[in-house]
């Protein structure tokens, strides 16, 4: 199985806790897990980086590998 | 002209000299919003010798301010930001100059200001501000240093910089839409740590001065993420792909975007109570929209359209009706699809959302 390690930020933190891991093969299967678990997460506009690099398509995910979702913020 | 004494301890840095106290003497950088974030960028931007600083912010100091924004007293509660900032940062270097504006920037002023200076630093505390800065640093290859907070976290990115390969971000590249306004909290909303802007708009100060100077590696293309609770740090790499299907490119689309609409601020949607609905439904010209998925039950009596809010972004040529209700379970689906409409259909069509959705249709029916 393909264990990820999950970080999340700003609201996202206190809708899923801050470090959640998951199995999934591929980025898209990892939110659909999440939003099947935490319906909140579907509408909110977020980023998504796999080990450090943020991506913009459907990734393939490895054993162990890293996973941000990020939010935007606005406060200053 | 140059007070080899006042900046000393940072001319004897190696690596730094007359020579780069020279190009801070020539730099001009453009502060946007003296709040959390502005203040401590404004004291060490000033302090260091930064030769003209730009101060743009419409805001009066409050109470609630004090707690972070620390160019700032119990004094000037009342005052403009950039009047009493600008008193304390030239007490502080009176070698520099600062100019104020005191205006909200807007798609008519933002060209004018950004122009004048070689950099500008991102402390604004509102997604209208933040879109409307990026499009028109993108626009006008301005170098941005984005600075944003959230209760213990900070984000800090530098923008418009071509690596190697030529390759420059933006703002749009990191999060190309706007959230929904009810997304994301400010610090208003959700609170912040005092020290947070601090060391947040400091990092954006340092960028700038490492920009300037050309010392050191800078957050170009990056994302830094801060978090002060687990004492974690990241730096994320933005992707070059710009995903967003109608960017301002020129000067002339910007200025005729409106950022508040953009970010669904200052539009908001008609809704329609259980009571009124049957009513409505029923006048001339009216069609009723289910954005539901296909398969939720329970189904409505009355004729309707049923096209699910993800389909119906590409489904507005099916509505040929001018007066449209949507409709879905709770009315959280059917207010966002109502907005979609309304971006999406011109102004003859009188577009609302059914409050509390066919959940509470059936509930007010059998009472």
């Amino acid at each position: 199985m393909t264990n990820i390690k999950i970080i999340t930020f700003g609201r996202l933190k206190e809708i899923l806790g801050s470090d959640v891991e998951l199995q999934a093969e591929t980025t898209d299967e990892l939110l659909n897990k999440i939003i099947s678990d935490f319906p909140l997460m579907k509408d909110l506009k977020l980023r998504i980086a796999v080990n450090q690099k943020i991506i913009s398509d459907n990734t393939k995910l490895n054993n162990n590998d890293l996973v941000a979702l990020m939010p935007p913020y606005s406060g200053g | 002209m140059l007070d080899k004494n006042r900046y000393d301890r940072q001319i004897k840095l190696r690596g730094f000299g007359i020579e780069a106290q020279q190009k801070l003497l020539s730099a001009h950088v453009l502060v946007i919003g003296a709040g959390g974030l502005g203040c401590p960028a404004l004291q060490y931007l000033a302090a260091s010798g930064v030769g003209t600083i730009g101060i743009a912010d419409d805001d009066k100091v409050s109470l609630s301010n004090l707690q972070r924004q620390v160019l700032y007293t119990a004094e000037d509660i009342g005052k403009l930001k950039t009047k009493v900032a600008c008193k304390r940062l030239s007490l502080m270097n009176p070698d520099i100059s600062i100019n104020i504006i005191s205006e909200k920037i807007t798609t008519k002023n933002a060209v004018a200001i950004i122009s004048d200076y070689d950099l500008i630093l991102d402390c604004s505390d509102n997604f209208p501000t933040r879109y409307l800065i990026d499009d028109a640093c993108r626009i006008l290859k301005k170098t941005l240093i984005f600075g944003a907070i959230y209760q213990y976290e900070g984000q800090v990115a530098v923008f418009n910089i071509p690596d190697k390969e030529g390759t420059t971000t933006s703002y749009r590249n990191l999060f190309p839409e706007p959230p929904r306004p009810d997304e994301v909290s400010d610090c208003n909303e959700a609170g912040v740590l005092g020290v947070l802007p601090g060391i947040i708009g400091t990092w954006q100060a340092t960028e700038a001065l490492k920009i300037i100077t050309g010392l050191g590696h800078t957050l170009a293309n990056k994302l830094m993420t801060i978090d002060l609770l687990d004492n974690q740090t990241a730096i994320y790499d933005i992707p070059a792909d710009l995903q967003h299907p109608n960017l301002p490119l020129t000067i002339e689309d910007f200025e005729l975007m409106n950022y508040e609409e953009h970010c669904g601020i200052g539009r908001t949607v008609n809704t329609i109570s259980s009571s009124e609905f049957s009513e409505l439904a029923k006048a001339p010209d009216t069609m009723i929209i289910d954005v539901r998925n296909l398969d939720e039950l329970p189904k409505i009596d009355l004729p309707y359209l049923a096209i699910p809010l993800s389909e119906l972004n590409g489904n507005f040529s099916k509505i040929q009706h001018k007066n449209i209700i949507v409709i879905c379970q709770s009315g959280k689906r059917s207010e966002i699809g109502a907005k979609l409409l309304q971006e999406n259909l011109g102004s003859e069509y009188t577009i609302s959302s059914l409050e509390g959705g066919i959940n509470q249709l059936k509930k007010s029916e059998n009472e």
